[in-house]
C-alpha cells in the first residue's frame, strides 16, 4: 500500500491527489477540543498532587482559614516534626524491604525462567504452572494463614515477614518478563554453546545473564513500585514500631496526628519522593514492568 | 592440610555445577509453596471451621459457605465490591482507551503529557488514600469551594455520607488505574502498524473513520485483557478502602476484603475471614485462567489481523 501512496503523491495534477493532500494537512494540524480535553486530564491528575505538596508546607492556621489552592503560612515545621518522629528508620526499612525483595525477585524470578525456557528440569513446568496461577491470586485471600505461617516460621514482626510474602507476589510477574525475554534468544546460541561443551551454569551465566539484564532492570524497577508501596503484609504481619515501613507508618499518621493534616501530608510527601525519584530515571523500566506485570 | 581442605569444596562445587540445572526453579518454588500455596491450602481448610486463632478449631462443615452466599452482610459486602468492580470497569476502560489512543498520536506535547499522566502509577494506595481523603474533606478540603463555585452549594460530605461514599471511593479507584490502562491502550494503539491507516486514508476515510474501523477493532485483546486485570483487581481491593472510610460510615463501603480483615482481624473469625479469602481466589483462578487462554502466554501468535 505504501507504494501506492508514493505514486499518488508524485502525481501532483489530479483532483483526488489534492483532496488528499488537504485533508492529510487538515488531520496534520491539532483540533482544539483534543488540546482541551488533553489539559482538562492534566488538571485532574495535578490538582490533588498540587493540594498535598502545597498543603504538607502549610501551618496549622493557614490550613484551617485560608484558600486551600493558593500556598499560604509556608512553613518547614511540618517536615520537621516528621523528621523527629523517627522518619528516618522507617524509611531505612523501608529502603531495606525495597532491596532485598529487588534480589529476592530477580535471583528467584531468573534462575526459574531460564529452566522454564531451556527446560532443565521436570520442576520448572511445575513453577511455571504454579507462577501462572498465582498471577490471579488476590494477597488478601492468603493473608490470614500467612499470619500463622510466619508465625511458625519465626519470621512474625520482622522485615522478613515483609520480604517474602511481597516477592512471593512479585515471582510469578518477573517469571512472565523474564520468560518472554529468554524465548527470544535464538536457541541456536544455547545449542552452540553446550556443543562446545559448556556446563548449564557456564550457560546461565555468559549467555542468559548477559542478555537478560534489560528485563532484570524491569523487574527490579517493578519490585521496588511493589514492595515500597505494600500496605497489606507490613500491616498484619509487623507489629513493633521497630519493623515498620512507609505506607504502615502513613496509615497510623491518620490517626494519631489526624488534627495536624499538613503534618501527615508532609509524610505522604517523604515516602512518596523516593519512588517519583525512580520515576524520573527509569520512566521507561517502570511503564514496562508494569505493563508486563499487568500493574499488580 | 590447605590440600584436605580444598578437595571436599570443590567436590562440592562441581556437584552443585552438575545439579545446577535442576536447582535453578528451587528458590521460585519454595517461595511460591510457602507464601502461595500453603496458605490458600490452609485457608481453605479454616474455612470449614470456627477458630478465633487460639485453642482448639472446631469444625463446622459448610456453614461459613452457606453462610457467605446468604447472610445479608456478607451478601451486601459481595455487591459493593462488584458496583465498585463495574463502575471502576467502565470508567477506566472509556478513560483509559480515549487517554491511551490520544497520547499514542504523533505529536510531540503529548510525550510530555504522558510524564504527568502517568505519574499516579508509582504512588501508593497509602498516599493517594490519604491526599483524596482530605482533598475531599467537606470544610478544609480543596473540592467543596471548587463544587460551590460550580453551584453545588451544601458542600457535599462526599466520604462521610453513605449514599456517596463508596462512589467517592470508586472514583479514587479510577484516579489511581486510569494510568495504568492509558498506558496498556497507548501500547496496544503503537503497535498497530501505520500503514493500515495511509492505506485507510487513501481510500478517503475519514479520522473517526479510522477509529471505528481499525482502531478500536484492533485494540480487542487490549479491551480484553485491561477488563479482566480490573475485574481481578477489584476483587482484593483493599488498601484505599482502610486508609479513605475504614469501611465507613456505618458498614457503607465495606467490601468483601475489607470484610475478611475486619473479620480476621478485629474480631478473630478467621475461619468466616478464610472463607471470603478463598471466595475471592475462586474467583480471581477463574478469571486468571480465561486471562491465560484469551492472552495466550505459552504460544507465540500475532495478536494483528489483516496483515
Amino acid at each position: 500500500m505504501g507504494v501506492v501512496a508514493v505514486r499518488f503523491e508524485k502525481d501532483n495534477g489530479s483532483p483526488v491527489n489534492r483532496r488528499a493532500v488537504k485533508r492529510r494537512r487538515r488531520s496534520r494540524r491539532e483540533h482544539p477540543v483534543a488540546i482541551i480535553s488533553g489539559a482538562a486530564w492534566l488538571v485532574v491528575i495535578l490538582a490533588p498532587l498540587w493540594y498535598l505538596v502545597t498543603t504538607s508546607f502549610r501551618n496549622q492556621a493557614s490550613y484551617l482559614s485560608s484558600n486551600p489552592w493558593i500556598p499560604s503560612g509556608l512553613t518547614l515545621a511540618n517536615y520537621d516534626a516528621i523528621v523527629q518522629a523517627g522518619f528516618g528508620r522507617f524509611m531505612l526499612n523501608s529502603v531495606l524491604v525495597a532491596a532485598a525483595s529487588i534480589v529476592v525477585v530477580c535471583v528467584s524470578g531468573l534462575a526459574a525462567s531460564y529452566a522454564i525456557v531451556r527446560r532443565t528440569s521436570r520442576l520448572a513446568t511445575v513453577v511455571m504452572y504454579l507462577a501462572l496461577g498465582c498471577l490471579a491470586l488476590p494477597a488478601v485471600s492468603v493473608v490470614v494463614p500467612l499470619y500463622f505461617v510466619t508465625q511458625h516460621l519465626g519470621l512474625y514482626n520482622t522485615l522478613w515477614a515483609v520480604i517474602l510474602p511481597v516477592s512471593t507476589f512479585g515471582v510469578p510477574v518477573a517469571v512472565l518478563v523474564f520468560c518472554t525475554f529468554l524465548r527470544d534468544i535464538p536457541a541456536e546460541l544455547f545449542d552452540a554453546m553446550a556443543v562446545d561443551g559448556a556446563a548449564t551454569w557456564l550457560v546461565f551465566r555468559r549467555l542468559a545473564l548477559p542478555m537478560s539484564v534489560p528485563a532484570i532492570a524491569i523487574v527490579a524497577v517493578y519490585q521496588c513500585v511493589q514492595s515500597w508501596n505494600n500496605l497489606l503484609f507490613p500491616l498484619i504481619l509487623t507489629q513493633s514500631p521497630n519493623e515498620r515501613v512507609l505506607p504502615l507508618v502513613m496509615y497510623e499518621f491518620v490517626g494519631q496526628f489526624s488534627l495536624n493534616v499538613p503534618g501527615v501530608l508532609a509524610a505522604v510527601v517523604l515516602s512518596s519522593a523516593p519512588l517519583v525519584f525512580v520515576y524520573a530515571v527509569a520512566r521507561k523500566q517502570i511503564m514496562g514492568g508494569i505493563v508486563a506485570g499487568y500493574g499488580r | 592440610m590447605m590440600i584436605a581442605v580444598k578437595a571436599p569444596r570443590k567436590k562440592l562445587a562441581s556437584i552443585l555445577t552438575a545439579s545446577f540445572g535442576l536447582l535453578l526453579p528451587l528458590p521460585a518454588l519454595v517461595l511460591l509453596t510457602l507464601f502461595a500455596i500453603v496458605p490458600l491450602v490452609v485457608a481453605a481448610v479454616l474455612s470449614f471451621s470456627s477458630w478465633s486463632g487460639a485453642g482448639p478449631i472446631h469444625w463446622v462443615g459448610f456453614a461459613n459457605w452457606y453462610n457467605l452466599l446468604t447472610n445479608p452482610a456478607s451478601q451486601s459486602a459481595f455487591l459493593r465490591t462488584l458496583t465498585a468492580a463495574v463502575v471502576s470497569w467502565v470508567v477506566e476502560i472509556a478513560m483509559g482507551a480515549a487517554l491511551g489512543i490520544y497520547l499514542a498520536g504523533p505529536r510531540r506535547y503529548r510525550k510530555y503529557l504522558a510524564i504527568v499522566y502517568f505519574l499516579p502509577m508509582v504512588l501508593s494506595s497509602t498516599a493517594i488514600g490519604i491526599v483524596w481523603a482530605n482533598f475531599m474533606d467537606p470544610n478544609f478540603g480543596a473540592l467543596a469551594p471548587v463544587l460551590h463555585d460550580l453551584g453545588i452549594h451544601s458542600a457535599p460530605a462526599l466520604l462521610g455520607s453513605p449514599r456517596t461514599a463508596l462512589y467517592a471511593v470508586t472514583a479514587v479507584i479510577c484516579w489511581q488505574f486510569i494510568p495504568f490502562n492509558t498506558l496498556l491502550f497507548m501500547g496496544g494503539r503503537r503497535q498497530i502498524p501505520e500503514t493500515v491507516y495511509e492505506a485507510a486514508r487513501i481510500d478517503g476515510a475519514s479520522p473517526f473513520r479510522c477509529l471505528r474501523s481499525i482502531t478500536l477493532p484492533q485494540l480487542r485483546y487490549t479491551f480484553v485483557t485491561a477488563s479482566i486485570l480490573i475485574i481481578v483487581g477489584s476483587l482484593g481491593y483493599f488498601d484505599l478502602f482502610l486508609v479513605m472510610t475504614n469501611g465507613g460510615p456505618g458498614v457503607s463501603t465495606q467490601v468483601l476484603a475489607l470484610r475478611l480483615y475486619v473479620q480476621g482481624f478485629s474480631t478473630a473469625q478467621f475461619g468466616a475471614a478464610s472463607t471470603i479469602g478463598v471466595g475471592l481466589a475462586l474467583v480471581g483462578l477463574a478469571v486468571g485462567v480465561a486471562l491465560v487462554r484469551l492472552t495466550g502466554f505459552g504460544r507465540m501468535r500475532s495478536q494483528q489481523e489483516g496483515l
